[in-house]
Parts: C-alpha cells; sequence; structure tokens
C-alpha cells in the first residue's frame, strides 16, 4: 500500500513538473507558402522567373534556399515567406525582367506570453490579400502555418 | 365495450381508494421535503493553497475564500478570489491582476454521517475579469531588433469545472476540506491585439483544459437544530 501511494505522488510529481513547460521551438505561426499556377491550366504549376524578391517595408530581399550570392535568374513554381508577425499587414514585391509584382497580405497578429523561458509568441489567423498585381490570387487556407510545407495561396499567371 | 359487475366494482373501488392513496402520500411528501431542504448550516472557509503559494513564490498574489449551503445532499457552493502574476525575464514581462468568482452545486455522497462529513462530486462556472500587460524585447533574425507593449483592461473569460470535494469537522465548528478541480470550457474577450496568458481562477491559458486544487479551513454556523443523521447499519445476512 505504502509503495503504491509513494509511486502515485512521484508521478503526480513528474506529471505536475511537464505541466507548465511549453516547447519553445516555433512559436509564432507567421509562414505562408505560395504555389504558382498557370491561369489556363489551374492545375498545372508554373515558374516563376525573378531577379529578386523580398519585403518593401522594411526593404528586404529574400533568397530561396543559402546561394553563396544571387542568382540573376531564379525560378520557382512554390516559395514560403516569412510574415512581418508584429505588424498585421506585409507587402512583397518580385523583381521579374520587365516588371515588377507586388503582394500585399494582411491578417490578423496577436501576441501572447508564454513563458518566462519562451517569452511571447504571435498567433497570426484570418489571413487576406489586400492588393496584387498579378492575374489573379487565390486564398486557399487563411490561417498561416508555423514551417514551410502548407500552401496559402495559389498565384495564377 | 361492457362492464361486469366485479370488473365495474373493482374499477369504481380503484377509483375512490386512488385519491385518498394519492393526497396521503402528497401530505408525508410535502412535509418531508420542507424538513429536508431547509438549510441546516452555512459554511465558510478560506483558501490555504493560495495563501501559501503567495508566500512562497514570487510571482503570484492571491487569495480565495469558499462558502456553501446545504439544501439536504445538494450544496450551493460560491467562492471568491483575486490573483495576481508577475514574471519577467531578458525577452519578455507580463503581469496580471484581477478577481473571479465560481459558482455551483455539490452532490453528497456521504448522506447519512453523523459528523455531516461530505464527500461530493459537483459543477462550478467561474467568470474573471482583469488586467495584463506585456513588454517584448527581441531580436529577430529577419525583421531585426523589436520592442513593444501590450496592455488589455476589463478582459472577460468564463469557463466550466467538474470538481471532487471532501469536508470533514475536525473540531466543533471547524472543518477542513479540499475540492480538486477540472477546468474547461474557457472562453476569453479582449482586445484584439493580445490574447491572455493567464486566467485569474483558471491559471495558464495555453491548453484546452486545465486542473486546479483548493485546500480550505471552514467554519460551519448552524442555522437550526436539525436531526443528527444516523448511520446505517449493514444488513447481515
Amino acid at each position: 500500500m505504502k509503495k503504491t501511494l509513494a509511486g502515485f505522488f512521484a508521478l503526480l510529481l513528474i506529471a505536475g513538473g511537464c505541466l507548465d513547460e511549453p516547447d519553445c521551438y516555433l512559436l509564432n505561426n507567421n509562414v505562408v507558402g505560395i504555389a504558382f499556377k498557370k491561369l489556363t491550366e489551374p492545375n498545372a504549376d508554373t515558374a516563376l522567373n525573378v531577379t529578386a524578391f523580398g519585403t518593401v517595408e522594411p526593404p528586404l530581399l529574400f533568397w530561396l534556399g543559402e546561394p553563396p550570392a544571387p542568382e540573376p535568374d531564379t525560378s520557382f513554381t512554390r516559395l514560403t515567406l516569412p510574415l512581418r508577425y508584429f505588424n498585421d499587414e506585409t507587402t512583397f514585391f518580385f523583381e521579374e525582367p520587365d516588371t515588377t509584382r507586388i503582394l500585399r497580405l494582411g491578417y490578423t497578429s496577436q501576441a501572447q506570453f508564454v513563458s518566462e523561458d519562451c517569452g511571447e509568441r504571435y498567433v497570426l489567423s484570418d489571413l487576406r490579400v489586400l492588393e496584387h498585381n498579378f492575374d489573379s490570387v487565390r486564398l486557399i487556407i487563411d490561417v498561416p502555418s508555423r514551417q514551410g510545407g502548407t500552401i496559402h495561396l495559389q498565384i495564377f499567371r | 365495450m361492457r362492464f361486469t359487475t366485479p370488473l365495474y366494482i373493482a374499477f369504481t373501488l380503484i377509483l375512490s381508494l386512488h385519491p385518498a392513496l394519492f393526497a396521503q402520500q402528497d401530505t408525508v411528501a410535502v412535509d418531508t421535503v420542507r424538513n429536508r431542504f431547509v438549510p441546516t448550516g452555512i459554511r465558510v472557509g478560506v483558501d490555504v493553497v493560495s495563501l501559501v503559494r503567495s508566500q512562497i513564490r514570487d510571482d503570484f498574489s492571491g487569495w480565495e475564500v469558499q462558502g456553501d449551503v446545504d439544501f439536504d445532499r445538494y450544496f450551493l457552493a460560491f467562492e471568491y478570489g483575486t490573483w495576481s502574476r508577475n514574471f519577467a525575464s531578458e525577452v519578455a514581462a507580463y503581469a496580471n491582476d484581477g478577481n473571479f468568482w465560481r459558482a455551483g452545486i455539490d452532490v453528497n455522497f456521504l448522506r447519512n454521517d453523523p459528523d455531516r462529513n461530505v464527500f461530493s462530486l459537483g459543477g462550478r462556472y467561474g467568470r474573471s475579469v482583469f488586467t495584463e500587460a506585456m513588454d517584448v524585447t527581441r531580436e529577430d533574425p529577419i525583421w531585426g531588433d523589436l520592442s513593444d507593449r501590450f496592455y488589455q483592461r476589463d478582459v472577460t473569460s468564463s469557463w466550466l469545472e467538474l470538481t471532487a470535494g471532501l469536508r470533514v469537522k475536525i473540531w466543533k465548528m471547524v472543518w477542513m476540506g479540499y475540492t480538486g478541480r477540472f477546468k474547461f470550457g474557457l472562453s476569453t474577450r479582449g482586445n484584439s491585439e493580445m490574447l491572455p496568458h493567464d486566467v485569474p481562477g483558471y491559471g495558464v491559458n495555453n491548453k484546452e483544459t486545465a486542473w486546479g486544487f483548493s485546500y480550505y479551513i471552514l467554519v460551519r454556523l448552524p442555522v437550526r437544530n436539525a436531526p443528527v443523521p444516523v448511520a446505517e447499519k449493514k444488513k447481515r445476512k
């Protein structure tokens, strides 16, 4: 009986010790995935040929993968982009050889304290397309993800 | 359909007896119910866990009082408390302050205990109003330095609880006991910039459910002289 009770309380202590220890890894869900599609064949992927892409404010350049230097022309069929989580919108630009494309995304960002060790996290929701100059943009999932792999937007060209 | 004579007599007898039987049952039932459901005492107490927690932890301050009144085997319970948390680290500082109440019913499963000890299962509806603030300072690898302050006041939260509790008479009017709580169904209403981290009376808002435990020291004030329950003797075969 004593052993059973001791075991029960030990289990309770271990379980209780784990209750308030959240995982600090990938707390913010501020990633959106974009797939480029053909306007005439919506199921077929197409490539976006860009010389550069990034954000307008702040002016940042993003590159897929980790090339040692920016390549002059790069083709993408899918992109994973980070959202500026402490604002409620992010504007991306895509420099093509003959034009500059703009994609302005809006969302609701809510901050939440997690723990003393982790600090805070940002919970993003209600993703929407505010402005763009592509042929067509379709929103598939309106909640951004914590990491890449999910397609939230389809851009038709 | 024709009634035969014996059937007619039996039917008439049943009809004539029925109101009398019913009236007799009614009289007894009303009398018993009136006695049973008049409260015999009011119990009020303080939660020791909150007081001890306030003393030994730097990040918590609060207290909680509890009261209940009996209606036969049912107890109407009410709890009220205050709660504030304060965390500070290099990347974020958080503080909240508010009060909460819970109300509900416990059902006693020790009906004939001569000391009126109670083992109960029950439910609660909880509600809290609080203010919270958070300061954030961090360096993001993409977006650079980030520094912001979030504040929201009059945040309201509500939730439900399933409870199990024990109340034991220690000496004369002094009682002790505990209540274990399974909390669920939390909903909060605040501003759109911030999600609550810690809800007074509920706890940390990072899971669908939460557990709670209160240990009370209570005083029971009798309000009428009720007969002491008699313990049921086990029947021997």
